[in-house]
């Protein structure tokens, strides 16, 4: 009996990591951030978990990485994939040292894009994800200085996205002090869940995507969208 | 002498919205015997480019005739002679494309070139995808996917930089086999971390061409298996494959090319 020439069944396929897509969360949890819109935050969480984890190539895409700072600054989940992700519970406590935050999350990207590289991982272009309702209580550290020029040079390579997002009570001229390349955005309300909604299919458009096609993501700050112009 | 075979097949993500298969590709030959020469090329049109796969066709056919008309030996092509090419091909897209009232990034897209003879080979490349030999017995990556810093990101053809970055790889010595892909296929062929063609891939493909008595027969079955289930599971993209073979002593000239 012949063989059909090219019999996909004969022929082995090598096996290759998947592309990832970084996403880091830093997110502020002090005092103020108490009683509902941390509840609401937390929903988000679970939210943003589980709309990544209904797409089965986001599912194996995207890796989160959470920093939280009220008080301190803790990473509260190193990079993992979405199927092994479970959003940590969120406590609010003391008070926002954003800026200490910052570089501790992008030190934190830095080191996995290394990792990366030496394991021959492709990745595409990582999403940072700032969101606060206060001011930041460490600019007289070293740390709102760092922050500030870690996040210039990243947009300025092009190394990362860097979205600042603040609650209302935020203080937006530190965030546009901080976030120079893009400005940023006012949440409406508590309305985390639309944020995270509106992240997620940002995400699973992003690494489905091939070289030369650009991806266009729905506008934040559309009548619909989450954000306050 | 050679037996060569091609096939393209769109990628799941075109088929779904529509869009057509934006990968190219095509070969000729000239000579006979022991002076025969072959010359092969794919390219993958850029997916957000308005004449994506008019641009990967015209730089297929347009880099084919370039090399055809300078009948260049395989050991005889320099750096700047490549990049010489090179440019001769994006001039005339850039030319075709003020001629319609288009923009040249409109036609980007990647561009791979392959001529092999007696005395060796030597592969171009600007962009993805890849070029792979068998050469005594074993199989090298003669070129590799140029990458971004991003998994979405590559160069083409009409980018501002292309040509200072066009990667050129010449293999000396009797080549047995090779095979030109975009980068629809680089998932399944390629080991990415260990940077090495995956010979349970090409090896079979190889044979199959070595040992076909008239391999016009074969563009059928690859186009079926580019089209297949289990290619579609790996690869969403368009994919484009080339692929020659030295007969075995003996038998006659076959088919022509593109």
């Amino acid at each position: 009996m012949e063989q059909t020439p090219f019999d996909p069944g004969r022929i082995g396929f090598a096996e290759n990591p998947e592309n990832r897509c970084p996403s880091v969360l830093i997110l502020d949890v002090s005092r103020s951030m108490e009683g509902e819109p941390l509840k609401e935050l937390q929903a988000g969480l679970s939210l943003y978990r589980n709309e990544l984890a209904a797409d089965a190539l986001t599912r194996k895409r995207v890796e989160v990485a959470i920093l939280t700072f009220g008080g301190s600054v803790r990473v509260v989940q190193e990079f993992v994939t979405v199927d092994r992700f479970a959003p940590p519970a969120l406590m609010a406590h003391g008070d926002t040292p954003m800026g200490q935050a910052v570089v501790t999350g992008l030190n934190l990207l830095a080191d996995r894009k290394g990792e990366y590289r030496g394991n021959g991982i492709l990745f595409y272009r990582p999403w940072v994800f700032l969101i606060t309702d206060g001011a930041p209580t460490d600019l007289s550290s070293p740390y709102w200085a760092e922050a500030k020029s870690l996040v210039a040079e990243g947009e300025r390579a092009r190394k990362f996205s860097f979205f600042a997002i603040g609650v209302e009570g935020a203080d937006f001229g530190r965030l546009a002090e901080l976030s120079v390349g893009r400005k940023p955005l006012k949440l409406k309300g508590v309305r985390f869940r639309d944020l995270f909604r509106w992240l997620s299919n940002s995400q699973q458009s992003v690494s489905r995507s091939i070289p030369g096609e650009s991806v266009p993501l729905a506008n934040p700050a559309a009548p619909e969208g989450w954000a306050e112009v | 002498m050679w037996k060569v075979v091609m096939a393209r097949a769109p990628g799941t993500a075109h088929a779904r919205s529509g869009v057509p298969c934006q990968d190219a590709c095509g070969w000729r030959r000239w000579g006979e015997g022991a002076g025969e020469t072959l010359v092969m090329a794919v390219a993958d049109g850029a997916g957000s480019a308005a004449w994506a796969e008019l641009g990967a066709a015209a730089a297929v056919d347009g880099v084919l005739d370039v090399v055809v008309r300078a009948r260049a030996a395989s050991d005889a092509v320099t750096r700047d002679r490549a990049v010489g090419w090179m440019a001769e091909v994006r001039d005339a897209l850039a030319a075709r494309a003020a001629a319609a009232g288009r923009r040249v990034a409109d036609y980007a897209c990647t561009l791979l070139v392959g001529i092999v003879d007696a005395r060796g080979a030597v592969f171009l490349q600007i962009g993805d995808g890849g070029w792979v030999v068998e050469r005594e017995g074993r199989l090298e990556s003669a070129t590799w996917p140029a990458q971004g810093e991003f998994a979405n990101e590559t160069t083409f053809l009409t980018t501002e930089s292309a040509l200072q970055g066009l990667q050129v790889g010449w293999v000396r010595g009797r080549v047995t086999a090779i095979a030109g892909f975009t980068d629809g296929l680089q998932p399944l062929a390629l080991n990415r971390a260990a940077r090495i063609p995956h010979g349970p891939f090409f090896e079979p493909l190889f044979e199959t061409v070595r040992l076909a008595a008239d391999p016009d027969t074969l563009a059928g079955p690859l186009e079926a298996f580019l089209n297949s289930g289990p290619v579609n599971e790996r690869t969403d993209d368009d994919k484009a494959l080339v692929l020659a073979a030295r007969g075995v002593a003996g038998e006659g000239d076959h088919g022509v090319g593109d």
